[in-house]
């Protein structure tokens, strides 16, 4: 008895092994079958779909070094005191060739949004426009470097705007 | 998270339009950066960071942003203001005289006990100099006010204006603060921070 007992549960193993083997033998196939279909790499979307919400909140770092002005030596906010977030917002071009009210410029898809304006250590805020302040280095003003967004009180800075 | 400042200062710039307010502002100005959309719309103030006997003191600094022209700053613009900068042009004689209309203003509207200062500008202009630096000397012993000669454009005394004023509103705040809690004397500023810590805390242990 006892050397069937032992000789058995091994087997049950055994059974539980080739049918998660079998189910994933299957799932692969479906995967290539709509691979076919979809004309894309199933694994990816799999990863790519699960970690997206993930992804968000693994790459909504802080900032890990001292945020400078590009052009002057102004200090603009001291490391960890700002975190990336993704909002839209267009901001005229820092350089722009006749100074005019229907400015030049992109939307920026990434920013560092910073909670509370006197997390700031150096920075210039634009007179209003609509519901946003532009935000500009304190020294040399050159800007706008990011927006102020006057109903939830939220700073964003541009990363591709400033010195890191 | 905590509180990156001991003491938060709001201060505003005053004076005839011209007088250079708006370059005070700069630190460096020869890197100032000019017609741009920035310039076009201007800025409305600063927030600044200097330390202070060890202690970091975060300056919001407005600009009249060209109010000055109608002579019509309103209480609203002195609204909390715990110092103010009174500018003129040591080359224009009429900003100089306009001083005194300033302070009958700031009496008029602002707290009786905000800090003041006299900033008579643009002392590397000696050429044209139209007030000297004992005119302006006197007329701050004759309000009892502190005075200093500055340049934004050479960067004379502009730091040192302002961390003169700072550290003046400093000293009157420990006073309060000595008169109305005289054992510790902790930053009343971090209180204020703690509810909003509190919430998110309990966010967490529930997440």
């Amino acid at each position: 008895m006892n050397f069937k007992t032992m000789h058995l549960s091994p087997s049950f193993i055994e059974i539980e092994y080739i049918i998660i083997l079998l189910l994933l033998t299957m799932e692969k196939e479906t995967c290539q079958k709509q691979k076919v279909s979809e004309g894309k790499a199933c694994e990816e979307t799999d990863i790519g779909r699960i970690p997206d919400m993930l992804k968000e909140t693994l790459t909504s770092s802080k900032n890990e070094s001292t945020v400078m002005c590009q052009k002057c030596p102004s200090i603009i906010l001291k490391p960890g005191l700002a975190s990336t977030t993704n909002i839209e917002q267009f901001l005229p071009f820092m350089y722009q060739e006749t100074a005019s009210t229907t400015p030049d410029g992109e939307t920026v898809k990434q920013f560092w949004c910073v909670d509370d304006i006197y997390s700031f250590e150096n920075v210039g805020f634009s007179s209003t426009v609509g519901q946003i302040k532009y935000l500009t280095c304190a020294d040399c003003e050159i800007g706008p470097i990011g927006w102020h967004d006057l109903l939830t009180k939220k700073s964003y800075i541009a990363p591709n705007r400033v010195k890191l | 998270m905590a509180k990156t400042y001991d003491y938060l200062f709001k201060l505003l710039l005053i004076g005839d339009s011209g007088v250079g307010k708006t370059c005070i502002l700069f630190r460096f100005s020869e890197d100032a950066f000019n017609a741009t959309f920035i310039s076009t719309i201007g800025i409305d103030f600063k927030i600044r960071t200097i330390e202070l006997d060890g202690k970091k003191i975060k300056l919001q600094i407005w600009d009249t942003a060209g109010q000055e022209r109608f002579r019509t700053i309103t209480t609203a613009y002195y609204r909390g203001a715990m110092g103010i900068m009174l500018v003129y042009d040591v080359t224009n004689e009429k900003s100089f005289e306009n001083i005194k209309n300033w302070i009958r203003n700031i009496e008029e509207h602002a707290s009786a006990d905000v800090e003041k200062m006299v900033l008579g500008n643009k002392c590397d202009v000696n050429e044209r100099r139209q007030v000297s630096k004992e005119r302006g000397e006197q007329l701050a012993i004759e309000y009892g006010i502190k005075f200093m000669e500055t340049s934004a454009k050479a960067s004379i005394n502009v730091e040192e204006a302002f961390f003169a004023l700072a550290r003046d509103i400093k000293r009157k705040m420990e006073k309060k603060m000595e008169a109305t809690n005289p054992p510790k004397t902790g930053s009343h500023q971090l209180k204020a921070n703690e509810p909003t810590k509190k919430t998110s805390r309990w966010f967490c242990t529930v997440l």
